[in-house]
């Protein structure tokens, strides 16, 4: 009996572990030309002829503010450094406890203003509304902090305030790239009946900032960091461009995605209990566009950039980490009628089910098999060699895929430039493979089991 | 056992084309590099090289020959490249113009019709730019093929020579293809045609007279915006009676650029329209009409509970001046909440208060 469901644990995970670089590959492959295709229109064409001298769509980018005292000024700075003009900033105070408030009024000063906002979406109560007077197109909403401690209480406050068919949303610790708005609102307007783009995301740490402009271009110094520099790199260029393939991805950026907002106020704004609440309104909008029938297309554009910061601790990475399986595990549940589902066509048969098994429940499986290995290991049921052997593989594909991305990123952006980035990226996969990995697998298994702890009890997540 | 072997055997044969393929992308990372840097040094030798051509020529004012026309051919990316550089070298217009008419003709023109039908982008994209500085009768082809394209940055730019050449047949096409693109889209090609200086509405206006189509005519009257409109077109009270709520937007935006006074009786009906959006544009609309109705209307629509027209109605009393600004001022004491929090906000926006 036990060597029966020994048998059965092992080929499960092997099948499973198949599927799983299968569809990594899969990924991979499709990236490549996307990639290349929007790098040959940024470079080669006259993109921002058309949209950077004509400035024709106006665009909102909504911040939401937590105490950021120490990031904000360079977020607010690199959009105003932006090659694109016709931008109004709206940024919401999510009742900061530091003085957030304080050194936004003393740096833009700030003039209040009668709060005239609709309601559209319910939000916390709006305390303040505030003008620039030194950049007159920034606007900022003081608000009372949001019930569920999260940005998207404050961001549908900043739906309500937009009175832009398009908006931005832009977290308070993300600099973008000049070109990166112009960039997004090509790729918005590049494909038919486009209603949600992202950008691609690089980690900001450690490099160094001038008023909003990035000096440096660097894979951050320290390790935890670093780690994630290289997981967001390949989830970027190749994980949601490749996706856009197979009818876009199910998650994009809140820290630097824009939407058009007549389909925010239809899809009734941002979930506010969770705290993946960008994944969450990215499969909703592909839910309803598909359950409608309606031609609409989500992008994201692997050629605009933003750099944001990342944890750079072991706890507060956890703490991001837990929050964000605890956000997809809503995400999943909710939409959980696409899953296999012909009606969705592509995204119901093959993009929602990867999502679910690949992204939120891959780190749960990854964690069960490591613990399964080592009780088989220590029952005498498996020897070393194996688990050496499938250490090797599953390193062997993270650089196979590391190293192909990396490529990818030579031959079109190249953000990485540096000499020793190309080893640093091979050291830091290698060194991942060595408790890191375990460590996010076990933080998300913990986020998943505190996830139905928490539903039993009757909480939203 | 023997199954754990194979696996085994499987498992180290897959590891095996791992690490072949992780160096495989590490050499291929520096062949490109070598590839790049040969690629550039090339194409920066070939790109002075028919710069001198093309300055050689302009001096002489002689016919290309044949070795040079193959050249110039080779290196057409980066003879559109240097092409502005030559235009601002001060040059007299006539030998410019000489040397694009000869270019066109023996090099841009028959690459162009190749490569329009090219799968990859950056040929097409080439193709579109090269037709820029001339177009034949026969090239209609490739022009309606490029205006096609699933990429907007081409179809755009084939829509520039369209309109430009002003070629009638391809013209109506523009507007048929960008009659089906969302708002923001046609926004683009709005302000393109602006800046293009061609005056297309007489294709407009005969469209208007025989299509039915409603995205063609809205598109129609979003176009006829652009160029001044000294009377109102008899379609207008038959497309006002339809039912689409868009097509009523777009003429109300275009009835703005109109200066025929018969404007104002076909504007003060919609104050009763249902949709909100229309009611909106309509206030956006009487701020540009000054007579006492308009005014008169803009108080009632301040009042209007959706939002938007309360707030373009606000704006647009502002716009009418001190007797505008004297009923904005009557509703800071209100009871309607939205009416006096408009107007104190467009009054304090402004500095009227």
């Amino acid at each position: 009996m036990m060597q029966v469901i020994i048998n059965i644990l092992y080929w499960s995970f092997i099948i499973y572990y198949v599927a799983l670089s299968l569809w990594y590959t899969i990924l991979v492959v499709l990236c490549f030309p996307e990639v290349i295709r929007k790098f040959n229109e940024v470079t080669y064409g006259n993109a921002h002829n058309f949209i950077d001298d004509r400035g024709l769509a106006a665009i909102t980018t909504i911040t939401p503010v937590f105490n950021e005292k120490d990031n904000l000024l360079d977020t607010v700075y690199s959009i105003l450094n932006s090659t694109y003009k016709n931008i109004e900033l709206i940024l919401v105070n999510d009742g900061s406890t530091d003085d957030t408030m304080e050194i936004l009024k003393k740096e833009l000063l700030l003039e209040e203003i009668p709060i005239i906002i609709e309601q559209i979406v319910p939000t916390a109560k709006i305390k303040h509304c505030y003008q620039s007077k030194r950049f007159t197109n920034i606007t900022v909403i003081d608000k009372e902090h949001g019930q569920y401690n999260c940005g998207a209480d404050s961001l549908n406050a900043g739906l309500n305030a937009c009175k832009t068919p398009l908006m931005l949303t832009i977290d308070a610790d993300t600099v973008l790239e000049p070109e990166a708005i112009t960039r997004v609102l090509f790729s918005t307007l590049s494909a038919s009946h486009c209603i949600v783009a992202s950008g691609s995301l690089y980690v900001l740490n450690d490099n160094k900032l001038e008023k909003g402009r990035l000096l440096t271009h660097k894979l951050p110094r320290h390790f935890i960091s670093a780690v994630q520099g290289v997981e967001y790199f390949r989830s970027f260029l190749y994980g949601r461009a490749g996706l856009n393939v197979l009818g876009g991805a199910l998650c994009f950026p809140g820290a630097f995605s824009m939407f058009s907002t007549k389909v925010l106020y239809e899809a009734g704004g941002f979930d506010t209990p969770n705290f993946g609440y960008d994944a969450e309104i990215t499969t909703r909008i592909q839910h309803i566009i598909l359950k409608n029938k309606l031609s609409r297309k989500l992008i994201h554009s692997p050629s605009a950039f933003g750099w944001t910061d990342v944890p750079t601790t072991l706890k507060s990475f956890w703490k991001q980490r837990n929050y964000w399986q605890r956000g997809m595990l809503r995400t999943m549940t909710r939409h959980m009628d696409m899953f296999f589902n012909p009606k969705y066509k592509v995204v119901g048969l093959i993009t929602f089910p990867a999502f679910v098994l690949f992204e939120v429940f891959g780190p749960v499986i990854e964690c069960f098999s490591i613990i399964f290995l080592l009780v088989f290991l220590g029952i005498g049921e498996l020897n070393l060699e194996y688990i050496w052997l499938f250490l090797f593989l599953a390193w062997g594909f993270i650089g196979f895929l590391s190293v192909a991305i990396l490529f990818l990123n030579q031959i079109t952006f190249n953000k990485y430039k540096g000499k020793g980035e190309f080893i640093k990226v091979l050291f830091l996969i290698t060194a991942e493979m060595c408790g890191f990995r375990q460590y996010r697998a076990l933080c998300c298994t913990v986020g998943t089991f505190q996830y139905a702890w928490n539903r039993f009890r009757g909480k939203p997540l | 056992m023997d199954t754990d072997y194979l696996l085994i055997l499987f498992v180290k044969i897959i590891i095996l084309g791992q690490i072949t393929l992780i160096i495989f992308f590490i050499v291929m990372m520096y062949l490109t590099k070598m590839f790049f840097y040969f690629r550039n040094t090339r194409d920066s030798k070939r790109g002075n090289k028919i710069q001198s051509i093309l300055y050689s020529q302009l001096d002489k004012q002689e016919p290309f020959s044949q070795s040079t026309i193959v050249l110039l051919r080779r290196g057409l990316r980066e003879l559109l490249k240097v092409i502005p550089d030559v235009k601002n070298k001060g040059y007299p217009p006539a030998a410019y113009r000489s040397l694009i008419n000869q270019l066109s003709d023996e090099v841009f023109k028959p690459k162009a019709r190749r490569w329009a039908y090219s799968k990859m982008w950056q040929n097409r994209f080439d193709a579109v730019i090269a037709y820029h500085y001339g177009v034949d009768p026969q090239d209609e082809k490739q022009l309606l093929k490029l205006l096609h394209d699933p990429s907007i940055l081409i179809s755009i730019n084939a829509a520039e020579i369209v309109v430009e050449h002003n070629l009638i047949k391809l013209i109506n096409e523009m507007i048929t293809k960008f009659s089906k693109y969302r708002y923001l889209e046609q926004s683009l090609i709005l302000d393109q045609l602006l800046s293009w200086k061609s005056n297309i509405s007489s294709i407009v206006l005969n469209r208007l007279d025989h299509d039915e189509n409603i995205n063609i005519r809205i598109f129609c009257y979003r176009i006829l915006t652009l160029y001044p409109q000294p009377k109102i077109i008899s379609s207008i009270k038959l497309d006002l009676s339809t039912d689409s709520n868009d097509l009523k937007i777009a003429i109300i935006y275009y009835l703005i650029h109109c200066n025929d006074d018969k404007k104002n009786d076909l504007l003060y009906p919609l104050v009763n329209e249902q949709d909100s959006s229309v009611r909106a544009m309509l206030a956006t609309a009487l701020g540009s009409i000054s007579t006492n109705k308009s005014i008169e209307l803009l108080s009632l629509l301040l009042c209007d509970k959706a939002w938007k027209v309360s707030y373009n109605s606000a704006c647009s009393l502002y716009e009418h001046g001190a007797t505008g600004i004297e009923i904005l001022k009557k509703q800071l004491i209100s009871q309607n909440k939205l009416a006096h929090d408009m107007a104190f906000s467009v009054l304090t926006k402004k500095e009227a208060l």
